[in-house]
């Protein structure tokens, strides 16, 4: 078991294979072995985070997904906006 | 690689928008400066905020840098996408540092990058593989240096090195890692870097300390592991120098010309401007009666208020500006008429991007020259200044208001992306650089029968302010002395008049002098003639073509109204090759100059990519025109 099918890690927005565990209020490498507050997730849920395809996607489009890595939602640096510019 | 005589090396760091390539930018020109080099910077990235490839391309002299140049001498991937955007823009002997610890990674799984590139990067690694092992390959093969660094275990080393802190966010401290590596195969020593990541985080000294600590982790994997392609070893360098992006240093000038209200809708490139001075707004002054004055920054529900706003201020006697870009100026058009038909003294801050429409948001441009000398219905004078770089954006953006002021017509200060984003060190402007002229003011005890639009022998009207005891109107009907509206065809022919024929006085006030530059050689084999940000390039090109054994020159056009004719063509008509270099498709100051001189200019070097012009490119470009007779040649270098 590896920390990236924990229900509790969320994937960085930009480098795939790093995460957020918000049980362990950490950062972790998604190849990492999970530790004993590993709980598996489901995809029961509505909209879902396609670390592939880097968008959000609908329950109903799943199936232009298959073999993609999905997750209920993504990890996103809170001081991003310090890193983008105005681009509008 | 050169390990002695003159520094001039060029680096790309580039990875997904919003990764760090701004911080790993600052830090790096920072501990650039630092180890006593001059740094040029041009930060490229796409209009989609968050995710995309972005990159910052860096120009690091012993000399004045201005320009960028390709191939560069190294380049510092975060993620694999810059690693195949930029295959072929490092050179033989150059250095890729790129993460490792995924070679198998396929360029199909970049999902941001364009369909275009990705086939055009596909086609040559045809024989290679698609993947970053294909890609280092392929490098290693043209006599590129490659570093695979494994990022996930030297991020491994920064958390050990920090300690177990809880929410750390770990991603944060990759673009350390690869400009420390980076940093360190240049030749910049860690003391420099460690101290530019200090002297930029200042304010956050905790979060400094553990970019210090990333970089000694980098520093020490480099030491054992990378090779050394430079040696940018530490100097002295000459006077005071700024740190500025293009907007930084408009903002700057604007403040320093005493600016006092400046409005804009938020609009790319120009909003940094607004928000630079909005973190500045607040100055210590040397009067002994006013310890600080400040800048009334409005952000207005759209353009058009924007410019009303700046022209309501400009009336009631401050220094007035607004700040936008292509789209939001042709909001601002019919305001401008006005400002023309009232005779208000605003100043109109306006970055070009690519067009048109909404076009590249985030790209350079030079396409709206015309549109900055047409604007507007109805005639009357105005000023269009454009500046060639960021000394000249600094001091153009300070002397706007005295031309505003003086003449009492709207100034145009053209810039474009390709300055506003970049960065580049200056040298901070002396005082007798910046002097404040404020033309015919009355500020208290105006006549009786004060007459806004009086005429006078020069055209200028003295012009009171509000509170000045004066009574007058304003309006954008044709007017009388006083201001009321009229018809009268008498009238409409000396106001009309009176308004327009301010263009003498303007075309003789202000020097050629101030109104071009001429760079290089009296009787050049080669005349350039530009406007703009390819000045930079240009001149870089041209010491390059001297080293070849070409003469050139170089006429930098800097006013488009009121425009040189005289020393234009003075120039122009003698030299035996004129060659126009501009950032759009229709070659502008080439028809320009043509209507204002006569002087058909027949060789032309274009770009509308949206990317800046490199050096590279001009004596490429030149070169052709000379050896091989084409008469125009369309640039496209650069993601």
């Amino acid at each position: 078991m590896r920390c990236e099918s924990c229900a509790y890690w969320q994937p960085c927005l930009l480098h795939y294979y790093m995460g957020y565990c918000s049980k362990l209020d950490r950062f972790t490498f998604g190849e990492n072995e999970a530790c004993n507050e590993y709980f598996k997730g489901t995809l029961e849920d509505e909209f879902f985070w396609c670390i592939d395809c880097k968008t959000y996607l609908h329950r109903s489009e799943m199936s232009l997904h298959v073999g993609h890595r999905m997750y209920k939602n993504f990890f996103i640096d809170p001081l991003i906006y310090v890193e983008t510019y105005t681009a509008d | 690689m050169r390990l002695s005589g003159l520094a001039d090396l060029s680096v790309i760091i580039g990875g997904p928008q919003g990764s760090g390539i701004e911080t790993a930018g600052q830090i790096f020109m920072r501990a650039v400066l630092k180890s006593g080099y001059h740094i040029y910077g041009v930060r490229e990235y796409h209009s989609n905020i968050i995710g995309k490839h972005s990159y910052f391309i860096f120009r690091i002299r012993d000399r004045k840098a201005r320009s960028i140049k390709y191939p560069v001498h190294a380049l510092a991937a975060l993620d694999p996408e810059t690693l195949f955007t930029h295959l072929d823009d490092v050179m033989p002997g150059g250095l890729v540092i790129y993460d490792g610890s995924n070679p198998n990674y396929r360029l199909d799984r970049v999902v941001s990058m364009s369909p275009y590139l990705k086939a055009r990067v596909k086609s040559r690694l045809a024989a290679y593989g698609d993947t970053v092992s294909g890609a280092i390959d392929y490098l290693r093969e043209r006599g590129v240096k490659t570093l695979g660094a494994n990022y996930r275990e030297l991020l491994r080393r920064v958390a050990e090195r920090i300690g177990d802190v809880k929410g750390l966010i770990l991603t944060r401290y990759i673009n350390t890692i690869a400009l420390g590596i980076l940093s360190h195969s240049i030749g910049i020593e860690f003391e420099k870097y460690a101290e530019a990541i200090r002297d930029y985080m200042r304010r956050k000294p905790r979060i400094a300390e553990h970019n210090v600590k990333a970089a000694e982790v980098a520093y020490e994997y480099a030491e054992r592991n990378g090779p050394r392609i430079y040696d940018l070893r530490p100097k002295e360098i000459e006077g005071p120098r700024m740190l500025l992006t293009g907007n930084d240093a408009v903002a700057i000038g604007k403040v320093l010309g005493g600016l006092r209200v400046q409005t804009y809708y938020p609009i790319t490139p120009a909003a940094d401007e607004s928000f630079y001075i909005e973190a500045h707004e607040l100055i210590e002054t040397e009067s002994e009666t006013l310890e600080k004055a400040g800048v009334l920054i409005v952000q207005t529900e759209d353009e058009i208020a924007a410019i009303g706003m700046a022209i309501g201020a400009a009336i009631a006697g401050a220094r007035s500006s607004t700040a936008t870009s292509g789209p939001g100026f042709a909001l601002m058009v019919e305001g401008l008429s006005w400002a023309g038909i009232a005779e208000v003294p605003v100043v109109i801050t306006l970055y070009q991007r690519g067009g048109p429409a909404t076009g590249l948001p985030t790209r350079s441009g030079q396409s709206e020259l015309r549109f900055a000398l047409h604007a507007g219905h109805g005639e009357f004078a105005r000023i269009v200044i454009a500046s060639g770089d960021h000394e000249e954006a600094l001091l153009d953006a300070a002397k706007a208001f005295n031309y505003a002021e003086r003449f009492q017509v709207p100034v145009i200060h053209l810039l474009e992306k390709a300055i506003a984003n970049t960065l580049q060190d200056v040298t901070p402007p002396g005082r007798e650089d910046i002097l404040i002229d404020r033309g015919k003011r009355i500020e208290r005890g105006a006549p009786p029968d004060y007459k806004r639009y009086k005429f006078t022998e020069d055209h200028v009207s003295p012009m009171a302010l509000p509170g000045s005891g004066a009574v007058f109107w304003l309006e954008g009907n044709e007017h009388d002395e006083y201001g009321h509206t009229t018809e009268d065809p008498l009238i409409r022919t000396r106001m009309y008049e009176k308004r327009i024929r301010k263009m003498e006085l303007i075309n003789r006030e202000i020097p050629d002098e101030e109104k071009a530059n001429f760079f290089g050689s009296e009787e050049p084999e080669i005349m350039f003639v530009s406007w703009g940000s390819p000045k930079g390039a240009i001149l870089d090109a041209m010491e390059e073509l001297e080293d070849r054994g070409y003469s050139t020159g170089f006429l930098q056009v800097r006013f488009m109204v009121p425009f040189p004719s005289s020393l234009v063509h003075n120039r122009l008509s003698r030299a035996r090759l004129v060659v126009d270099v501009e950032n759009n498709f229709e070659a502008q100051l080439a028809s320009l100059i043509r209507e204002k001189t006569g002087l058909y200019i027949k060789h032309r070097i274009l770009k509308w990519t949206g990317r800046s012009i490199t050096q590279d490119e001009v004596v490429e470009a030149a070169l052709r025109i000379v050896n091989e007779g084409v008469e125009r040649v369309v640039l496209t270098r650069g993601e």
